[in-house]
């Protein structure tokens, strides 16, 4: 693992900026027959909840031009059996160093009882960071996402940064227009990082049934089409925070990282080109270690936001 | 991995069997598992397109494919010799038990795909095999079959018929297994008769994919599960699920 591509986001250190996002790559062992896991600087496993969570009535599928829709709903087996099998098995194929869990809740207290729950049976040297999903609606706030409010989120941010023995990485959609006011309160309350899940709303229509394709009508887009959406988030943001940035939003190849990495994030996640093609994290490690030695670049953590620099 | 064309059959106006070299597939793959087909390296479509295997010979691959969307149609333009990148095979496979002698095998359609594979292990067994096809439209997908000793068909003229003539070829044979792959409509038909018969019942079930081995918790069948119900996923789970097993809509 070349020193190059190291990089640190406040209180986590990655081989490389390389992760897959969650929910985009099961819990790590369903990939590891299809590519060696080995070369990805984080997985982001799905996210638990405290209870189980059946996810979406089908179909959660759609294939659209350039990318597609989706419509899971956190389907989850619940904390507890999550400590039993999930994660276990999770850390079977992953380092202790690329091991990043997720954490959803309906309530902040929710949060709280998984994150115990984790920390009761892994030490903070067993995992690389905690990643809040604050996407997740707010059952206190009328089903409204913890991330859409800046107040939400920094409390929620605020209770987890207290006791979590790993370092939190908080995870917004990128869809509101606050999204800068929400990203300063999570930068306010301690994050180490913050993670923009670019998936822009879309709804379709099945033309034959004459109603909405999915159960819930409205479906997040994701695959390389939303990349441009993307870069301009990541642009703006970067212009108003100084926490280091992750973000999910199209990327399908080591250029689409780079320029990503420009506009301002200091790690990549990658989210659907994983479905199409499961070897495309370490393709992307693979193409940034020669991007920089093709550019005389020391540590890829140089080229963060130089796009900015005029 | 990258397989090549190696020939392409065209049925009738949306059927295609095409052949593909592609030995580590073809080598490892069992009836009823799938593949996915990656139809556009420029994303469109985005995601590949899973197929149940139809048959095999040495190296090659053999799928059947119906033109029914974007996917179905990029791929009808394809060319002998192309190149096309297809991972796999995924799923779990039809089995069979050493004492059912009689195994009963149901094709709607262009699912008649798994069937087909299934139809070609059984030959090298000493069991009976007895198909029922629907509908007699399509009768060009089973034509390449030759009854005999082993095997009898049976074609349906449409649906409508299907369960009356199933429900005479298992009181004819008695203690038979059901395999079936086809519409929905159909699936559900054949677990329910195979319930009512206390016949052990296979289904090959459908579902929109997103990747095929399990990661992005896309292709959900409803099952039951005690008084409550489950998801499970048509490629890890599936996509051969017991017919008591499905929680079937109303």
């Amino acid at each position: 693992m070349s020193e190059r591509l190291k990089v640190k986001l406040n209180g986590i250190e990655l081989c490389n900026p390389v992760t897959l996002a969650s929910g985009c790559c099961g819990n790590a062992v369903e990939l590891d027959p299809h590519t060696d896991l080995s070369a990805l600087g984080g997985v982001t496993l799905k996210t638990v909840t405290r209870e189980p969570r059946k996810g979406n009535p089908p179909p959660r599928i759609l294939d659209v031009h350039g990318g597609m829709m989706s419509s899971i709903g956190l389907m989850n087996v619940g904390i507890d059996q999550y400590l039993e099998k999930v994660l276990p098995a999770a850390a079977g194929v992953l380092r202790p160093g690329q091991r990043i869990v997720s954490v959803g809740g309906s309530v902040v207290d929710d949060y709280i009882y998984a994150i115990n729950a984790i920390a009761e049976k892994y030490g903070k040297d067993e995992i690389a960071a905690l990643e809040l999903n604050a996407c997740c609606p707010n059952v206190k706030a009328g089903g409204a996402a913890f991330s859409s409010n800046p107040g939400m989120v920094a409390e929620l941010t605020k209770a987890v940064c207290r006791i979590s023995p790993y370092p939190v990485i908080v995870k917004i959609i990128a869809n509101f227009p606050n999204m800068n006011e929400v990203a300063k309160a999570v930068e306010a309350e301690g994050a180490d990082a913050i993670h923009m899940s670019i998936s822009p709303m879309g709804i379709a229509i099945d033309i034959k049934k004459k109603k909405p394709y999915f159960y819930n009508v409205k479906a997040p887009l994701s695959g390389p089409l939303v990349k441009p959406i993307g870069i301009l988030k990541t642009w703006d943001l970067y212009e108003e925070i100084s926490l280091p940035m992750i973000a999910s939003g199209g990327i399908a190849c080591a250029d689409d990282a780079v320029e990503y990495m420009m506009a301002g994030l200091s790690a990549v996640a990658i989210g659907a080109m994983n479905y199409i093609n499961p070897k495309v994290g370490e393709e992307v490690v693979l193409g940034l270690e020669k991007y920089c030695e093709e550019n005389a670049i020391s540590n890829i953590s140089e080229i963060v936001g130089i796009a900015h620099v005029r | 991995m990258i397989a090549t064309i190696t020939n392409i059959e065209q049925l009738n106006d949306r059927d295609f069997i095409f052949a593909f070299d592609c030995a580590e597939i073809a080598l490892n793959v069992a009836p009823g598992q799938f593949v996915e087909v990656g139809v556009s390296k420029a994303y469109d479509p985005f995601l590949r397109r899973p197929f149940s295997v139809y048959s095999t010979d040495g190296t090659v691959i053999k799928l059947l494919v119906r033109v029914v969307g974007r996917g179905t149609k990029v791929m009808s333009a394809w060319r002998v010799g192309d190149s096309v990148d297809i991972l796999g095979p995924f799923g779990n496979l039809f089995t069979w038990r050493p004492e059912d002698t009689d195994l009963i095998l149901v094709g709607g359609g262009v699912g008649f795909a798994p069937i087909n594979f299934l139809l070609d292990r059984l030959a090298q067994t000493d069991k009976k095999v007895h198909l029922l096809f629907s509908p007699k439209r399509e009768s060009e997908l089973i034509a390449h079959l030759e009854a005999g000793k082993n095997l009898s068909v049976t074609v349906a003229e449409n649906r409508a018929e299907i369960g009356p003539l199933l429900q005479k070829m298992i009181s004819g044979v008695g203690g038979a297994a059901l395999y079936a792959c086809g519409p929905y409509g159909m699936m559900k038909l054949v677990a329910g008769l195979g319930a009512e018969n206390h016949a052990p019942t296979w289904l090959s079930m459908e579902a929109a994919m997103g990747c095929g081995f399990g990661i992005c918790g896309g292709c959900i069948v409803p099952v039951k599960d005690g008084e409550d119900f489950a998801y499970k996923k048509a490629c890890n789970d599936g996509p051969i699920f017991s017919g008591e097993e499905i929680l079937f809509d109303e």
